[in-house]
């Protein structure tokens, strides 16, 4: 599955608050208000948790990972790879991060994933489906951490009540995953 | 060398990438010059208009190469000339550097195969009047015994592009990477479908095998694109050290390894020059005069070994010689004079002395010249090797010889793979870091228990012995192994059991950030034609682990091994007991092919005999003749379609079965080995004991038993 640009929806009644948020923005001169705008996302699930990712972060997405190989490294432990457009990509499992069991070979080849940026290079991120576009409001600009999930970092928490996670903590995951 | 039209297209199209990107560092480096900055930046223009010379003497550009030197010689004239003098070696330096950037931008614009003459001689006329009476760029250079002058080495005569072979097209190499990948995966997608509908008759299965064929066919042209083989770097250099070598009075042999290797347009050009400054250096400086080696007790004649690898991500290039070596005496005074604390620098081992003089090298003349001229040779390959993120190391013995090696990283690479299966897992190992093949079970007592290994005895070696999934921490317990495969990297050679070994496959191989890449025990990822994912390994980093590991305590299985993992190899044949006196020649000039060739026809019970070429190969079976022929198709002396017509023309030999085995799969090649009278055709890709076992069986040649 080949994500589709998110459309931006401007709604004419915001159109004022906008102004005024890009001109603060502009002129730095105070925090940006998030938790009245609207986000685009990426949704999925973690150990049947709605979560969501915000959709800039994101590179690509696939409907099913494909088969995993573990490589194994120098220093001792494996790092799972996976082949996404003919090259090969580090694999990390979203569920392992959150707290929860390793998902077997058998399980990822199935998970949906989507690619993200890495200072170490792109990585594919192995989520729970289904994995959609959407847009939603930030209701809550940091959440507590999600019941069940406590390894997740969170940036907040959408008006729907899923959990939108931190980007940076999940690029920085990502990069240097520890071995499944 | 004489080179086809298509190579020398190529060729003329690398020196214009080179011209280009020298000519705007000689303009970038003239202008601060002009602008009055230190001797650096004469020493920076020298060194590029050298390399550019080389160049250009390479591809038979003798006139431009000369022109070039005087470029060399105006400018080091600079740092002697007074006030108007310097202005005018300046103004002269500034229009030869136009005229030699339009004459290339006319090469690169009409595919011209040659440098205009016209724009040649208006250089030689600017430059002429600044010229000094004697060479000064010699002195740069090193001395030169007996005077010689100092142009380039006469030129082979270039062989003439054609105007189609010479046009060239400039493409971003990403857009080729991602072509080549596209490539790859529809040539994977051919293979596959052939596979699947293998069992189909007619025009379907014919479709598909053209299919598959092109698609292969499609995928080399393209990574032919991006990965030209080193002959490109070293193309002229046979003829350029004779000629040296005879205007020196020297007596020269010059051995080269690995012209074949492939590597990517820009990490040779980098190689390029640099080998060259090495070998002419080392020829004129190293390798002594017949009447000296004599006096020293050596042959006449000095060996110039030029190695060339491609691994573990980086073209690697080793120019040795036996030779005078270097003056380390010399060197450590020099690092003296510079400001090194004396005590310190005699306490320094030779190699870092050599090391630290080159990448200080060539800050004065004085210097250089004390240290028989060598320091600008090693101060560039420093640079060159240090700015492109590769090594260099500098190896001497006085009066025994020296070894300089420098390394740049590859962009892409290719690389042939033994495909071997370790706890249910596929891997590649480089058949440059194997030495040998062994199958265990034939082993006996070279096989023997360690203190906290087991150890394989080898040729006049003892090597440890250690399973390859324990090497690479994968948890499995030994039992299921049934090949030693005998590797050597950085910290000696070790034996690593594999479960099987299949075919000798050529991939590039992809790293993966955080997990494949430089240093780390897999170097990249490639698929193989059936989609199974292929671990390529990195010798280097592998000895390392597998001897950490043979040095672990061993543990003992207190249970049957576990079944082995859900692979996707074939399952391979039930191996017989031998039956003496069935005999096959196996003829393969590639060293470790014929290794893995070897175990795996002994697997199948032969007694093999080998030959390293075609002409080997029959001398082999007119001695005695034996059951079967696997024949290579492209070996020197002798090819395989050349030796399988030998065989079907002497009445003695006329009805041995011949295998002819290639990485060649087309219909031309399949025909003209069909012509040439082989029995079976076995692409080397798709090669592994099972292919093998049911071809001989299809031939009548079933196990030996």
């Amino acid at each position: 599955m080949r994500l589709a640009p998110p459309r931006l929806r401007v709604d004419p009644a915001d159109e004022a608050r906008l102004s005024s948020q890009a001109r603060t923005v502009a002129l730095g001169a105070a925090a940006l208000d998030v938790d009245r705008l609207d986000v685009a996302l990426v949704t999925f699930s973690v150990g049947g948790r709605a979560c969501a990712l915000e959709a800039r972060a994101v590179e690509r997405a696939v409907a099913r990972l494909g088969l995993t190989s573990a490589v194994p490294l120098a220093g001792g432990g494996a790092r799972l790879v996976a082949w996404v457009d003919e090259q090969p990509v580090a694999v990390t499992d979203l569920a392992a991060l959150a707290g929860l069991a390793s998902r077997t070979a058998a399980a990822l080849a199935l998970a949906p994933a989507f690619l993200i940026a890495t200072p170490l290079g792109t990585v594919a991120v192995a989520v729970e489906g289904p994995l959609e576009l959407a847009e939603d409001r930030l209701a809550l600009a940091a959440g507590p951490a999600l019941e069940g999930l406590p390894g997740l970092g969170l940036a907040g928490r959408l008006a729907n009540g899923a959990a939108l996670l931190s980007a940076a903590w999940l690029v920085a995951c990502a990069a240097g995953a520890p071995p499944p | 060398m004489s080179l086809d039209a298509g190579t020398q297209a190529r060729l003329v199209g690398l020196f214009v990438t080179e011209a280009e990107e020298a000519l705007r560092e000689l303009s970038a480096a003239h202008l601060r010059l002009a602008g009055g900055r230190d001797a650096g930046d004469l020493l920076a223009f020298g060194r590029t208009a050298h390399g550019l010379k080389g160049a250009a003497a390479a591809l038979g550009f003798g006139e431009l190469a000369h022109a070039l030197h005087g470029l060399e010689e105006v400018s080091l004239g600079l740092a002697d000339s007074p006030g108007p003098g310097r202005d005018e070696r300046h103004r002269r330096l500034a229009v030869a550097l136009q005229l030699i950037e339009q004459g290339v931008a006319q090469m690169a614009a009409a595919g011209r195969s040659s440098f205009p003459a016209d724009l040649v001689a208006a250089v030689g006329e600017v430059l002429a009047a600044s010229l000094p009476a004697e060479g000064r760029a010699d002195q740069l250079a090193g001395p030169r015994p007996g005077g010689a002058p100092p142009g380039p080495a006469s030129p082979p005569a270039a062989t003439p592009a054609t105007e189609s072979a010479a046009e060239r097209l400039s493409v971003p190499a990403a857009e080729v990477d991602e072509a080549l990948r596209l490539a790859a995966s529809v040539a994977r997608a051919a293979v596959q479908l052939q596979g699947a509908l293998a069992q189909a008759e007619g025009s379907l299965t014919t479709a598909t095998q053209g299919l598959a064929a092109q698609a292969e066919r499609l995928e080399a042209i393209i990574a032919g694109l991006r990965l030209l083989p080193a002959e490109v770097a070293l193309s002229g250099l046979d003829a350029e050290v004779e000629a040296l070598a005879q205007r020196l009075g020297k007596q020269v042999t010059l051995v080269v390894h690995g012209r074949e290797v492939r590597a990517d347009r820009r990490a040779l050009q980098a190689a390029r020059a640099t080998l060259r400054h090495l070998v002419r250096n080392a020829v004129d400086h190293g390798i002594e005069a017949p009447a000296s080696r004599r006096a020293a007790g050596k042959p006449p004649a000095g060996t110039l070994t030029l190695r060339v690898a491609s691994a573990e991500g980086a073209l690697q290039v080793t120019v040795a010689d036996d030779g005078a070596g270097f003056d380390v005496t010399a060197a450590r005074d020099a690092l003296v004079r510079q400001g090194e604390e004396a005590a310190r620098v005699q306490g320094m081992p030779e190699q870092e002395v050599l090391a630290r003089f080159a990448a200080a090298g060539g800050s004065t003349r004085r210097e250089i010249t004390e240290v028989s001229g060598r320091g600008l040779g090693l101060s560039a390959v420093a640079a060159l090797a240090r700015e492109a993120g590769g090594s260099f190391s500098v190896q001497s013995e006085r009066g025994r010889g020296s070894a300089v090696t420098f390394s740049v990283p590859l962009d892409v690479y290719s690389v042939e793979a033994l495909v071997v299966w370790a706890d249910g897992r596929t891997f590649g190992v480089p058949v440059q870091a194997l030495e040998r093949t062994v199958l265990l079970r034939e082993a006996g007592e070279a096989v023997q228990p360690g203190p906290t290994s087991r150890t394989l005895a080898t040729g006049e070696s003892i090597v440890p012995l250690i399973g390859l999934a324990a090497a690479l921490g994968l948890e499995s317990l030994p039992g299921g192994e049934r090949f030693a495969l005998v590797i050597h990297g950085a910290g000696g050679a070790v034996a690593l059991a594999a479960d099987d070994i299949g075919a000798v496959v050529a991939v590039v191989p992809s790293p993966v950030p955080g997990a494949a890449g430089a240093g780390a025990l897999v170097a990249g990822l490639a698929r193989l034609a059936d989609g199974t994912t292929l671990q390529v390994l990195d010798p280097r980093v592998l000895v390392t682990a597998a001897r950490a590991a043979a040095s672990r305590p061993r543990p003992q299985p207190s249970h049957p091994p576990p079944p082995p993992a859900a692979s996707t190899r074939p399952a391979p044949p039930a191996p017989g007991p031998r039956r003496a006196g069935r005999e096959v020649v196996l003829a393969e000039d590639s060293l470790a092919t014929r290794e893995v060739l070897r175990v795996l026809l002994e697997e199948q019970g032969f007694q093999v005999r080998l030959a390293a070429d075609g002409e080997e190969a029959l001398a082999r079976i007119r001695e005695r003749l034996p059951d079967v022929l696997v024949t290579d198709l492209n070996m020197p002396r002798s090819d395989g379609l050349a030796l399988t017509r030998a065989v079907r023309a002497d009445a003695a030999t006329a009805r041995l079965p011949v295998i002819l085995l290639t990485s060649q799969d087309d219909e031309a090649t399949r025909a003209a080995g069909a012509a040439a009278g082989a029995d079976a055709y076995l692409v080397k890709s798709r090669f592994g004991a099972g292919v093998l076992a049911a071809t001989l069986a299809r031939i009548g040649m079933g196990p030996a038993r």
